[in-house]
């Protein structure tokens, strides 16, 4: 009587369990946006053989067309490049690449102001989960559970709620409206109806023409006054300290990566508008002190460092009409500003 | 640590393993577990500074062992034949004075420690983190000397039990402050954990964890907002938004972490002291103190309060105003100057900073005052024909006591005395409804918060209230919840952690607990 009473209860607990791990995986379903970009651009890199050469960074790297590069350059190159993307990712997304092909040069692609802003990292689930798509079911939850339990148990996480919350992948998602977790479902039960793997060429080809200005809908003069506007709205976040010790030890966990598996690290300012500078007013001068830091911080480490800034042809090759807006180059005007940046980085670099 | 964290679910499972183990095999060793899990829940978070427990606990169990041995030798003495009348009597009052003097020794010594940790070693060149909980169990070793004086119970002659009293984990972040003659029987007793228990702990806690997250965390960035050391340029509309709001989080702060650690305590059979009674459903400032951080106001009551009325003086007072303008004048005299003692104590308590003092006097005032009003309410009444019972009334104090309530709130954030009387200022002088709407407005288009925490938020509030409501007319939810079969009780619990879950998608980060701090 006893024990079928102790069955029960286990039984119960179980069903317990299995009831939160399923709703759990329905809402990281609903709420994790279908065909992100970083979760696409690994999909296709995966795809991709024979890479020698990728660019990593945040959205301003788009500018450079892996396709031309390679052509230019007689070299076979991916990018990597996605919006926001902070060092941690691009750390990630090197040793990513480094594990599927041999890599013999990465260009790791910044803004000067992204070098000054915090780490986060709510896109580690999905980035570890994508790296995983391609595995068999029992690898990617032990896997999971193993990086979970980890992360977890991180003397600095532990004793946070963070530490419960690392186990509930779509707590980390930012909140979506009802309509687009309804498309997601759909569209991520379709896929799993036809049996498509996670990501797909065409979407990350969409994502790749995200900066195009489309004509007669919006022309450069009405993107300028856009960003106008959003300059006085926003209050812009620019550190008051020089530059923030995880930031420092990221580079640094770079450079060790790149000279312990003999890759050549070129660490690249991508160009900007005009403009880019006045968004900011008063901090010139902080970032000004700000790249002769990290120039010098990535001399140290025995690679080099360029700030396309620096250059005064740059903006004859790249005037503001290129731009889609302050740091993003149009789509059109892609090839030009792949060209320029091969040649930089075959100048100042090679 | 945070009690919704990995690290405190693993302490918890371990201990409550192991006490369960223990309650097996040797079930009278089973409170040194919890002594055990007390000891190392303090040193994982205070390190070495446990050496202040230490000393408060050999203190008050050295300090309550001499006071008795004292109190028994008297009174065998006094048994001996032959002792005259003068020579008993005589005997007595040098006991007494004996008794007096060591427990003044003990209390001012744990007195000395809680003052040198928390307002002397914080302000030095080298400041120093409080030793967990220090605020809450000096309190308790107070209260247990004093107990121990007055001769209201035996002393615990074991010092690990003693030290067990005091560290008990669940109440070291922020409290409740316990009472050993109502602690101390489930602290020692054997115990197994049993299924509903196990329910009724799972969802005190939840529910706390709900509070907390899910209103508490959600509402703070929008007080952060409106009630900072900017507010005094704040039309009173935008600040009587911000302090409303400050009332429900602080409420569902405090007592979510209240909850979440009698939820946490419920585990081992041990029933901490209940520290809120639904406080806003309270019809007077005096009865909101009975209903509020119970725990505390009954402290204050029964070692501050009635033993400074019955001082000398104060009796002697009360009995000249008593003779001249009556009793109700003496009462009020009395109590109004007790009270305003009591609370500035009660602002001190909460840090050594003025804007606290000025909070604490502030809720004195307003019962001093209010006690001394009483007769004319009472005739104001009965002039309007309004019976004692009456609905209307009922609802009209307890919105009158909300509203004192709420403006309390401008001297308890805002750490300027002189910016919380501007804030004041400001609500009945320069409300301005139009511009403290557009601000409200701005608190979403800045990213202080977002429509979604809002309504996520608001959820929580609604089912607060409701849970308020029942438990106010007598009801237990948490309880009625836990008896029924469990498809129904499983829907409520993915409902409340579904809540809980989502809270942290929309919230913009999660604090300690407030009442941590003090």
């Amino acid at each position: 009587m006893q024990r079928s009473k102790y069955i029960h209860r286990i039984i119960k607990a179980i069903l317990f369990v299995a009831i939160v791990v399923f709703f759990t995986i329905i809402l990281d379903n609903a709420f994790e946006l279908n065909e992100g970009a970083t979760e696409n651009m690994l999909v296709a890199y995966s795809n991709k053989d024979d890479i020698d050469t990728v660019f990593v960074g945040n959205s301003a790297g788009e500018m450079l067309d892996a396709a031309e590069y390679s052509e230019l350059m007689n070299v076979s190159a991916f990018n990597m490049c996605t919006p926001s993307q902070e060092l941690a990712i691009s750390l990630k997304n090197m040793k990513m690449a480094a594990s599927h092909h041999k890599i013999k040069t990465i260009v790791l692609l910044m803004t000067i102001d992204s070098v000054g802003q915090s780490e986060g990292d709510w896109i580690d689930h999905l980035y570890d989960r994508v790296v995983d798509s391609s595995s068999p079911l029992n690898v990617r939850i032990v896997n999971a559970i193993r990086r979970n339990a980890a992360k977890s148990f991180d003397p600095d996480v532990i004793g946070t709620e963070k530490s419960i919350n690392i186990w509930i992948p779509w707590e980390n998602e930012t909140e979506q409206d009802l309509c687009s977790i309804i498309e997601n479902l759909e569209n991520r039960f379709m896929r799993f109806i036809s049996g498509e793997r996670l990501g797909s060429h065409i979407a990350f080809d969409l994502n790749e023409r995200f900066y195009e200005n489309a004509p007669g809908e919006m022309t450069y003069e009405d993107i300028r006054l856009l960003n106008e506007d959003i300059n006085n709205a926003a209050s812009l976040s620019v550190p008051s300290d020089m530059i923030e010790a995880e930031k420092l030890s990221l580079l640094s966990e770079i450079c060790v990566f790149c000279r312990d598996n003999d890759i050549n690290l070129y660490v690249l300012v991508t160009p900007h508008r005009t403009d880019y500078y006045e968004r900011y007013d008063s901090f010139r001068s902080y970032f000004n002190t700000l790249n002769a830091y990290v120039d010098d911080f990535i001399a140290k480490r025995g690679f080099m460092y360029y700030n396309t800034e620096d250059d005064d042809k740059l903006h004859q090759i790249l005037p503001d009409d290129y731009f889609y807006d302050w740091e993003h180059v149009d789509d059109a005007y892609k090839d030009q500003a792949t060209r320029y940046l091969s040649e930089v980085i075959k100048n100042e670099f090679e | 640590m945070a009690f919704y964290s990995i690290a405190f679910f693993s302490f918890v499972l371990f201990f409550v393993i192991l006490h369960e183990l223990t309650g097996h095999f040797f079930p009278d060793l089973q409170w040194t577990v919890r002594l055990l899990a007390g000891i190392s829940f303090f040193v994982y978070v205070s390190g070495l500074k446990i050496v202040f427990l230490l000393l408060s606990a050999i203190s008050i169990w050295g300090g309550a062992i001499v006071i008795s041995n004292e109190a028994r030798l008297n009174k065998e003495y006094r048994k001996q034949a032959g002792l005259s009348r003068e020579e008993k009597k005589a005997s007595k009052i040098r006991s007494r004075n004996k008794k007096k003097m060591y427990v003044a020794f003990v209390v001012v010594l744990n007195l000395a420690f809680l003052l040198m940790a928390k307002y002397i070693l914080p302000v030095t060149a080298h400041p120093v983190a409080l030793p967990l909980g220090i605020s809450f169990y000096t309190l308790q070793a107070v209260s247990y000397i004093i107990d121990i004086y007055g001769e209201k119970y035996e002393p615990q002659h074991n010092p690990g039990k003693v030290l067990l009293f005091l560290c008990w984990f669940p109440q070291m972040i922020q409290g409740p402050i316990n009472r050993y003659d109502h602690i101390g029987k489930d602290l020692y007793k054997t115990y197994r954990l049993s299924a509903p228990d196990f329910r009724l702990a799972f969802y005190v806690f939840l529910f706390g964890a709900v509070k907390k997250y899910a209103i508490a965390d959600l509402l703070a960035p929008m007080v952060n907002a409106s009630l900072n050391d900017n507010a005094s340029v704040y039309p009173g509309s935008y600040l009587l938004f911000g302090a409303f709001l400050y009332a429900i989080e602080q409420y569902a702060d405090f007592s979510g972490g209240i909850d979440m650690a009698m939820g946490a305590s419920l585990l081992f059979g041990v029933r901490m002291a209940e520290n809120f009674r639904q406080p806003y459903f309270s019809t007077s400032l005096s009865e909101f103190w009975r209903r509020w951080h119970i725990s505390l106001g009954s402290w204050m009551r029964d070692y501050i309060f009635y033993p400074f009325v019955t001082t000398k003086p104060m009796s002697r007072l009360n009995g000249a105003i008593n003779r001249r303008f009556g009793n109700h004048a003496g009462r009020a005299v009395i109590g109004g100057i007790s009270n305003l003692l009591v609370f500035a104590l009660v602002g001190l308590w909460h840090g050594p900073e003025l804007h606290f003092i000025a909070w604490g006097l502030y809720n004195g005032l307003i019962i001093a005052l209010s006690d001394a009003a009483a007769p004319l309410f009472a005739s104001v009444n009965r002039m309007l024909h309004i019976g004692k019972n009456s609905k209307g009334l009922y609802c009209f104090r307890v919105l009158r006591t909300f509203m004192i309530i709420v403006f309390a709130g401008y001297f308890d954030v805002i750490g300027s005395v002189r910016t919380g009387f501007t804030c004041f200022f400001n609500t009945f002088f320069n409300f301005d409804h139009i511009h403290g709407a557009k601000l409200i407005g701005q608190l979403m288009s800045e990213d202080i918060t977002s429509a979604e925490a809002i309504v996520t938020a608001g959820i929580a509030i609604v089912l607060l209230v409701v849970n308020s409501i029942f438990k106010e007319t007598g009801h237990s939810p948490v309880n009625y919840v836990c008896t029924r079969r469990y498809m129904f009780r499983w829907v409520v619990c993915f409902a409340l952690m579904g809540l809980l879950l989502y809270s942290f998608t929309v919230s913009f980060g999660s604090r300690g607990f407030m009442y941590a701090a003090f």
